[in-house]
This record gives structure tokens, sequence and C-alpha cells, in this order.
């Protein structure tokens, strides 16, 4: 296996060889990624074939900084490897007033979602994407870009909601004249299998699916817009908000995006006490999807409350140390904490969690004995929804969605962050891609978070600070900031672009949920009408984070 | 001993008569009256008893699953959250009635009244006790089963009437379900009929007097109890309303007293489904000391409380899955069991008479 | 080997419910038994009015902007001078309880309660903005008194002494509306009524008269 200095090296030297005078090497902030400028915007296409002939297997986030004092919109891709966790970032400029570039979308579907995300906020046009719309705003929208520097919010109270019939949301609904039993059925956006709010669109022959349409965006709450003028530290309340189930998650990408940006050093006890919070956060969450997925497949709810159960327990540290119940705001730039009264978590705090996570460890017995044991759970999640091996690397997926296929990948261990690096655990990867292996890969992970709290409870320095004060004056930042963490549902991402000021210039969400949603598309075909719960369950869908 | 059951009931029995009786000789009425009324009276009781009974059954039912997902359910309405049901009741009986538009009224009306009725019909045909019932006939547990039968045909109906794809879903798969169920249904009757020689449940329990069939054919007893859940459309075989998939299914369109009457229904069925797997299988009123309406109605309940134990444990199949299930492995299950039947059938019968 | 498969997936579930069927409930009956919260719980603000500079950090920290200020009667927010006067009021329906004005706050004036349950008395939206004292107990309001009144007497005392060897009585007198100034917020909330307004204000005055009449003035 190639060393990563070789693979960089290699990557420099055939993308220049390719592409010739048409890139430049750019002068990166992190030695561990690759940068180049693209001058010509149409050389995209060829310069993604290249490296997706050198083995680059995802473009992980697509999106665009606009810069009307040099009449441009700066778009940066980035692509991953996902056998070593080594990013190449594109930068190219295209026409503010007129935006094109070609798609990359033909060569590789994990692009879409984010193409036309920059789409629909944005306004950059994608040239032979296969469907380009909008997806968040309303399908008919011509109120302008959102994103753009320049929009007026008033723009939004243009828009003629209010004559809007039934038939308008019903677009994809066409009255069926191919055959007499093809019919259409729209799931949600009110529906207990969708686990917030979007919209499935259906076309059904009989009980059997053949195409399904994701339809998103009906609670949209603009974050990367409002989080434009707010101060680096208020925007730690807004991560909070982008995912219900995993809050603390978000608050560590955000805060490790800052303080990437900020240039703050955190305490060695701060990094520790970062993973035990990160992982008793990702146990939550998996409970949490646990018990939802429960309820779709019919237990009467009583699988659904046991994991809710535990979860009050984890949810009862978390107050403990936090204040907070669902929403912490705990993870803080330069470190961990709130008040200046409780500075420190106290040692029985620790003390507590052993005892919660050996009780939780025998709970897991009783799953197992509810689910694993049972058949009637068997046959209703193997063979559903499979997604295998390099069909789900390019259609995007990650986190445990991309494991279950089969592939080994893990931001934890590809792209260490805090100190997961000196903790040993391993990776769970399933065979078929199929619900089943997703139920199992995310139970194995609860236990693979559970053994890496235990060493960092040994291994977390007694004293110390958790918090480095970062004064105000010193909350300014130029250039960019970016976050990478292993978030429960997949690889999370924030960008960080900042102009000097207290606030960031333009802050970019790549939420995990969102690209495997569209995945929905691929997997619910051929399905049954009543897998629909147990696939979408499968993907463990957190809508507040789709909607950011 | 004296059945005390038995003492109770001609203790209402004789308060009926006097009572008919005082206003026979008040009013002056004609004598031929006399028979219509007092069957009326003694159905009005016996419906009043069904009633108060089926508030327990949900008492007990919404309690033990608050149990068993480790909550205590009702607790604030009434002694123990008692007449949480009544309060339920009276929400439903003031709530607004309402029809989707373009839905077909006539049968969105008619249906929760047609399926609450035809629930309640095969009551009369079992014994409850060895004094205690209200028919005699040669036939009752074909009739029983004939009238059962009829509901999932309403159930499509009122599906249909809801004029929604969610509950014309959840209509076509009542109708799957009851594909899957039947044969097995059929076949795992048909051991007990074979075992008691005769098609009427009075002559069945009397025959269990000394040993109960659920004994002597526990394939049979156990093919029975899944049939009767999914025939009762109760998790895990709620398919027909399965809420995660299509809401609730065919009864996604009603609200209501419409929903009150098919939530009724609901519980007919339950009361009638139970009172049928005592009798087939557990001995109907048979117990020690005395044979009483009492045994009867103890068994009952504890099969209501295993159907509501089962409730909440198992995963619920798909549509395809169950008739799967149904085909591969009941049919040949339940014929395995009539197999068994035939064979030990000629050592048994001396010993049951 | 299948057959006891098929047993043993039927008897497990099983025996996990019937395990609980039988088991005490885990759930608290919260209106009577009352919900324990954790020491460090961000609950509604509190405010030691005393320690309240009115600085303003804590309304540029809030990242919702539901912290405004009021000022006492007859004092004009135009006067800068005045400033340290004002103390803030927040609106909890838009209060997110992040916990950031308690850590901008400089002094520890405002700092969360362990109160948890947020209500309006009336439809209006308005009813949720409230200021800390509000939901200060008898207990917070007795503390409070308490506290006033032995530093009303201690300051009477030595100040009282200055005004006998020839001092200013206006400057006793600022000091003393100073003192006085947490009762006049309470009084403002609603948390004081008329009475015992006049009630404490007697006691007080008999202090002052105590006091006088110990350093023997006139």
């Amino acid at each position: 296996m190639l060393s990563s200095v070789d693979l960089k090296e290699a990557t420099i030297k055939e993308i220049t060889s390719v592409l010739g005078s048409d890139i430049e090497l750019r002068e990166m902030k992190w030695d561990k990624y690759i940068g180049f400028n693209l001058l010509k915007p149409e050389k995209i296409t060829e310069l993604a074939k290249t490296l997706k002939k050198l083995g680059y297997a995802q473009p992980v986030l697509i999106t665009g900084i606009d810069r009307p004092s040099e009449g441009i919109i700066e778009l940066v891709y980035k692509f991953n490897r996902v056998d070593s966790g080594l990013m190449t970032w594109i930068y190219v400029n295209v026409d503010r007033d007129n935006p094109r570039i070609p798609s990359i979308t033909p060569l590789w579907r994990a692009a879409f979602p984010h193409e036309i995300e920059t789409y629909d906020l944005m306004g950059v046009v994608f040239d032979n994407i296969p469907d380009l719309r909008h997806v968040f705003l309303p399908w008919d929208w011509k109120q302008g870009f959102p994103l753009r520097k320049d929009w007026d919010p008033n723009e939004a109270k243009k828009y003629p909601w209010w004559e809007k019939t039934r038939e308008f949301y019903d677009p994809f609904i066409i009255p069926s004249e191919e055959s007499d039993d093809i019919y259409y059925v729209s799931l949600g956006p009110q529906h207990p299998a969708v686990h917030g709010s979007f919209r499935l669109i259906l076309k059904l022959r009989g009980d059997t699916i053949l195409e399904a349409w994701p339809d998103f965006g009906w609670v949209h709450r603009g974050i990367e817009k409002l989080a434009e003028d707010k101060t680096f530290d208020q925007i730690i309340v807004y991560t909070d908000r982008l995912c219900y189930a995993s809050s603390l998650t978000w608050n560590l990408t955000y805060a490790l995006a800052a303080e990437d940006l900020l240039g703050v050093e955190v305490p060695e006890r701060a990094l520790w006490f970062r993973v035990i919070l990160a992982e008793m956060q990702r146990i939550v969450s998996h409970l949490l999807w646990l018990a939802a997925l429960s309820a779709d497949l019919g237990t009467f709810h009583s699988m659904f409350l046991y994991p809710i159960r535990e979860r009050e327990k984890f949810l009862d540290l978390f107050e403990k140390a936090s204040g907070a119940r669902l929403t912490y705001s705990y993870i803080k730039i330069g470190g961990v904490g709130i008040f200046k009264h409780v500075e420190d978590v106290p040692d029985t705090w620790f003390n507590e969690l052993k005892n919660v996570l050996r009780d939780f460890r025998h709970k897991l017995q009783e799953y197992l004995d509810m689910t694993e044991a049972s058949e009637s759970f068997h046959i209703r999640t193997k063979n559903i929804g499979i997604l295998r091996g390099k069909a789900a690397i390019e259609a995007g997926a990650t986190g445990p969605v991309l494991r279950a296929a089969g592939i080994k990948y893990d931001v934890r261990k590809m792209d260490p962050y805090l100190v997961y690096d000196e903790l040993d655990f391993d990776i769970p990867i399933g065979k078929n891609g199929d619900v089943y292996d997703r139920w199992w890969v995310r139970i194995n992970e609860m236990l693979q978070s559970v053994r890496i709290i235990e060493q960092a409870i040994e291994n977390i320095p007694k004293q110390g600070p958790l918090r480095t004060k970062v004064p105000p004056a010193k909350m300014r930042g130029k250039g960019e900031g970016f976050g990478r963490t292993e978030d429960p549902r997949g690889e999370a991402i924030i960008y960080i672009v900042a102009d000097g000021k207290n606030m960031p210039y333009r802050i970019h969400i790549r939420s995990p949920t969102y690209v495997n949603l569209s995945l929905l598309h691929y997997i619910l075909r051929k399905a049954k009408f009543a897998d629909i719960a147990a696939i979408i369950g499968s993907l463990d869908p957190c809508m507040a984070e789709v909607d950011r | 001993m004296v059945d005390p059951a038995l003492v109770i009931i001609s203790f209402i029995l004789n308060i009926i008569s006097e009572t008919l009786n005082f206003v026979f000789s008040i009013l002056g009425l004609p004598d031929w009256l006399y028979l219509p009324l007092f069957i009326t009276a003694i159905t009005l009781t016996f419906l009043l008893a069904l009633v108060l009974d089926i508030l327990f059954i949900i008492w007990m039912e919404r309690k033990v699953i608050g149990r068993i997902h480790h909550r205590r359910s009702i607790t604030e309405t009434g002694p123990v959250g008692f007449l949480q049901n009544v309060a339920d009741l009276i929400k439903l009986l003031v709530k607004e009635d309402m029809h989707p538009s373009n839905a077909d009224k006539f049968m969105h009306f008619a249906s929760p009244v047609l399926i609450a009725s035809i629930a309640l019909i095969p009551a009369v045909l079992i014994p409850y006790g060895p004094e205690t019932f209200f028919m005699r006939m040669n036939t009752s547990i074909v009739l029983f089963y004939a009238i059962s039968t009829l509901i999932p045909g309403v159930v499509v109906l009122a599906g249909w009437a809801g004029n929604s794809k969610y509950s014309t879903i959840g209509a076509f798969r009542a109708g799957l379900q009851l594909i899957s169920y039947e044969i097995p249904l059929s076949l795992s009757i048909l051991g007990v009929i074979l075992m008691a020689q005769s098609l009427d449940f009075y002559r069945v329990i009397e025959i269990q007097s000394n040993i109960w069939f659920i004994a002597l054919q526990p394939i049979g007893a156990f093919i029975f109890f899944i049939v009767t859940l999914m025939e009762l459309e109760r998790s895990p075989f709620d398919i027909p309303e399965a809420e995660g998939e299509i809401l609730v299914g065919w009864r996604t369109e009603y609200s209501g007293l419409k929903f009150g009457l098919f939530y009724a229904a609901e519980y007919f069925k339950f009361f009638i489904a139970s009172a049928a797997f005592t009798a087939l299988f557990l001995g109907g009123w048979h117990g020690p000391f005395f044979d009483s309406v009492i045994y009867f109605l103890i068994k009952m309940h504890i099969v209501m409380l295993a159907m509501v134990w089962v409730r909440v444990t198992f995963f619920r199949p798909r549509p395809d899955q169950l008739i799967k299930i149904s085909y591969t492995k009941l049919i040949p299950l339940s014929i395995l069991n009539l197999l068994w039947v035939v064979l030990i059938n000629p050592f048994v019968i001396p010993l049951l008479q | 080997m299948s057959i006891i498969k098929k047993i043993k997936s039927i008897i497990l579930p099983m025996r996990v419910t019937g395990k609980y069927m039988v088991s005490k409930p885990f759930t608290v009956m919260y209106p009577r038994e009352k919900a324990v919260v954790k020491k460090q719980w961000r609950g509604l603000h509190g405010l030691h009015s005393n320690k309240c500079i009115g600085c303003g950090l804590c309304r540029m920290a809030c990242p919702n902007d539901c912290i405004d200020y009021i000022y006492p009667e007859g004092v004009d927010p135009r006067d800068r001078k005045q400033m340290k006067l004002r103390r803030p009021a927040i609106d909890w329906g838009h209060c997110i309880f992040c916990g950031l004005c308690v850590e901008a706050c400089p002094t520890g004036a405002i700092h969360h309660t362990q109160e948890y349950k947020i209500y309006a008395t009336s439809d209006s939206r308005l009813d949720l903005i409230r200021t800390p004292y509000e939901i200060a107990t008898e207990d917070d309001v007795r503390k409070i008194y308490d506290d006033e009144l032995s530093k009303i007497r201690e300051l009477m005392q030595t100040d009282l002494l200055e005004v006998a060897a020839g001092g200013e009585w206006e400057e006793v007198i600022k000091k003393l509306r100073e003192r006085w100034r947490d009762l006049w917020y309470m009084k403002l909330d609603g948390k004081l009524d008329e009475e015992t307004w006049d009630k404490k204000a007697r006691e007080i005055e008999e202090i002052v008269l105590e006091i006088i009449k110990q350093v023997s003035l006139p």
C-alpha cells in the first residue's frame, strides 16, 4: 500500500500532466490535503475523470462562495479517497452573472445532491445534470438565490405562496396513462415513516415500487445564511439545532472548524473529554435510531421504549455535565464547558458513566434477544434495501451505510481528529449492505463506543483546564476553517470562510443525511411498499440536518 | 357445590321477570308481548355485561402494555385509571362527524355500523356455561366462522369508501390477510371437530371434561392462536392497519363515532375470538369443584392476556411474507395436526366419553 | 437444530417482555413527583441585582436578541451616566437557554436557576417577557430583603456617625436610595405588594430612627 505522501505526489503529478496549464497547485493551510486552482471551468469533467482514475472515490462536498466585489462565484470541490481519507480540493471561479459549469453527476452520482443544492441556493447552473431543479426552495421559485450576498430577504415575501393550489404540491403526479396498474403515492411530508418532514413520491405497480423521488425542503431554516451575521461564539447555538438526535457531534464539528480558522489551542484534558462526549452522543443517537427503526417495523413500541429508556440515562449524564438534555452547546471554541462556576466535571460523573456503561452492555443483550434472536426481525430486514460495495461509494454514502456496504471507511481512523489515533477500536463492516447489516453495524458501533469511552476514562488527565479562554478580540479570523468528523450518520463537514471580521463570510455544512437520503432513489427500486419504513429507518434520517 | 355464577344469573333473571310482570299488571299489556320484551331485556342485560367487560379488557390491555413498556399507562381518571376508557368514549361521541370530499357517503356511514353489528352476532353462538347459553345448534361452529368471514369483506368496502390511497391499500391488505388465514383456520378447527365428533360448541366443551384439547393437539392450538391473531388484525399481524407503513390503513379516514364503532368492533372480535379459543381448546367452563361460567371467563381473559403479550413482542411481517408463512408453514403444520388427530383418535375418543 | 432456533426465536423475546410485565415502572409521576434537575441545569434566569452593573454584555452575547433593558422610574434611558441602573429583561418566549449570557456576565449577576416551568398567564406572547425577579420565590425575596437590611444597618451606623461629625445628609440619602433599589425592582415586578412595601419601609424607618437615637442626632 502506498503511503499518503506517495499518494499525494502521484496525484499532483498525474493531474498536472493531464491538465497542464489549465491548472495550478494551490498552497494549502493543511499539509494533509492537496489543493488546485482550476483556471478553466469547462475542464472540470476532465479533471474529475482523472481523479476517478486515480482512485478518488467520492466528491464529498461541492459548494460555492459568492464574491460580488470580484464578480465571481468561487466553487469548491472536495474529492475524497475512501482507502486513505486523502482529500483533494479544487477551486474554480465562475462568472457571477452567468455562472455555468459542466456537471460531474454523469461521472459520479454522489455529486448530484451537492450540485443541485448549489444551484438551488447559489444559482450556479450545472450543464448536463440529469434533473436540475430546486430542492429546498419551491420548484417554481423565481425570487433569486438566497445564499448570494446581495440577495434581499424581502424578495422572499414576493413569492406568491397564497396562490398555490393543491396541484402545485403534486408536480410529479401525472394521471397515469401508461398502464392501469401503475399508480402514484405521495408518502409524506407527514408520515410516521419519514422521521420528520420530507416527501417520497412513489410510482408503484401493485405492491412493488418502480421508482421513488425524495423531495426535501419542507422546513428549511437557512442556518448557513443565518450564521453569516452571528459571531463565531453564537454559531455554536445554531449547530445544536442541526440535528436533534446528535447535537453534540455537530458542536464538535463546528468547534473543530472554528478552532482551525482562529488558531486556538485546545487543552489535552478537553481533547479526551470531547472524545468521551462524542462517543456518548453516538450511543445516544444510535439508541434513538434503534428505537425509531423498531417502531417502524412494528413491535407495538416495546422495542421503541427500551432504547429510549437507556438513552434517558445518558441524557441525565449530559444534563449533569452541560445543563441541558438535548441542545447542549457544550463544546465551545477552545475546549469544553459553559459556566464560570462549573469549570470542571466532578469525579463522580466518571464513576456514574462507568456504571451506566456497564448497565448498558447488559441491556444491549436484551435488545439482541428482542431483535437478533427473533425470526420476525430477520425476515423483515434481510435482503431489502441492498446497497453494496462500489455502488455505495459512487452514490455518495458515508458512515454506517457505507460500512454496512462492506467498505472499511471511518473518518476517526482515516483522518484522525482529537485523540482517536491513540485509542484502540475496530470498525465493524457489513457484507450484504441490506437493512440488517446497517442494523448490525450500528449495534456494533455502540459496543465500540463503549470500548472507546472506557479507554478514554482511563486515559483522561485527572487535572488540568478544560477550556482555553478566547477573548472576544481574538475571535476574528481570515481564511478557511475545516472540521471533519465521523457523525453518527456519516461524514460531517463544516467549512468556514472568513474575511477578518468576527463573523464568518460563508459557512457550509455537509449533512450526511442529505446525501444518504438521496440514495433512496436507488435502493427503493423493486422494494415492496411495506419495506419503505424499514429502508428509510435504516438510513437513520434526521431531517433537521437536511433542512438546515 | 353450587355454582355461584348461576345463583347470580338466576337472581338477575328473576328481577327481570318480576319487573316485567309488574309492568304488565299495571299497563295491562297483551300476553303475546311478554316473550319479545323478555328476550329484549335479557339481550340488553347481556350487552351491558359485554360492554362492561370490554371496558375492563381495554383497561387491562392498556395497563399490561404499559407495564411491558416499563411505564405506568393510564393512572389519572378514576381508580387506577379505570374510567379513562369512558372518558375516551365520551370524547369520541362528541367529536364532529366528518367524511372526506368525494368519499362514498353511504358506504362511509354504513360500514362502521355493519362491522360493529356483524362482529357482535357470533357472541350468541358460544355457550358460556353449562346452563348459560343463548342457543344450541348442531352446526354452531360452522355458522360462527361463516359470520366471522364476512368482516374482511366489509373492511374492503370501508377502506374503499374512504377515498384515500392509503386506506385502499389497507383494505386490499385486509383481503390478502383473509386469504392467508382462512385455510389454516379451517384446518385447525377441523382437528377439534374430528376429535369431538360434533359441530356443536356445546358438545365440544362437554367432551373436554377430562382432558382439554390443547393437551391433545398442541400444534392445532398453536396454529389456531396465530391464526386468531391474524383474524383480529392485532400486532404482529396488524398488516391492514400497519401504522408505520400505511398510517392506520383502512381506518385512516374515519374519526369520531365511526372510529369508535371500529374500535368497539375490534374488541367485540377480541372477546369472541378468545371465547372461541377457550371453548375449542381450553375446555370451556370445566374446572375444579364445579362447572361454571366463571372458569370460562377466567380462561378467556388469560387468552386475552397472552394475545396482548404477543402483541408487544414480535415484529410485523410484510404482506407477501404473511402469505408465505401461511402457505408454507401453517398449512403443512395444520395438515400434520390433522394426521395426528386421525392417528390418536381411536385411542382418545373412548377416554373422552 | 432449526426447530430449537425457532422455539428460541419465540421464547427469548417473550422472556424480555414478560420480565418487564412484572417489574416496576421506570417512569416518574411528573406533576406529583417533582422532576429532579441537576445543579448545572440551564433553567430560567435569575439576577443578583446588587451585582449587576448594567454593562450590556449579556445583550450582546445573546444569539437570539431576546434580552432588553428596563430602567427604574424617573431615569432617562438616554442618560449614559445612569446606565448602570438598568437591568436585563428576558423574553422567555424567544430564549433558547444556551447560557451565553451567563457566560458573558463579568460579575456573575445573571445566572441560571433550577426553575424549569415556563408559562404565560394570558394569551399574549408578551407575557413571557419577564425580568429575572419575577421567578424569585418567597425565600429569595426574604433573603434579598434581609441582606439589604443588614447592609442598610451597617451603612447607617458608619454614615450617620459621619453626619454627627458634621457630614452631609444628602450623601447618606443617596446611598440609602441605591440600597433601596432592589426592593423597588421587586415592587415593579409585583413580587411585593403595596402593603408589604409599606411595612418594609416602616421597618427600615424604625431602624434609621433607632440609629439616630443611638448617635444622638437631632
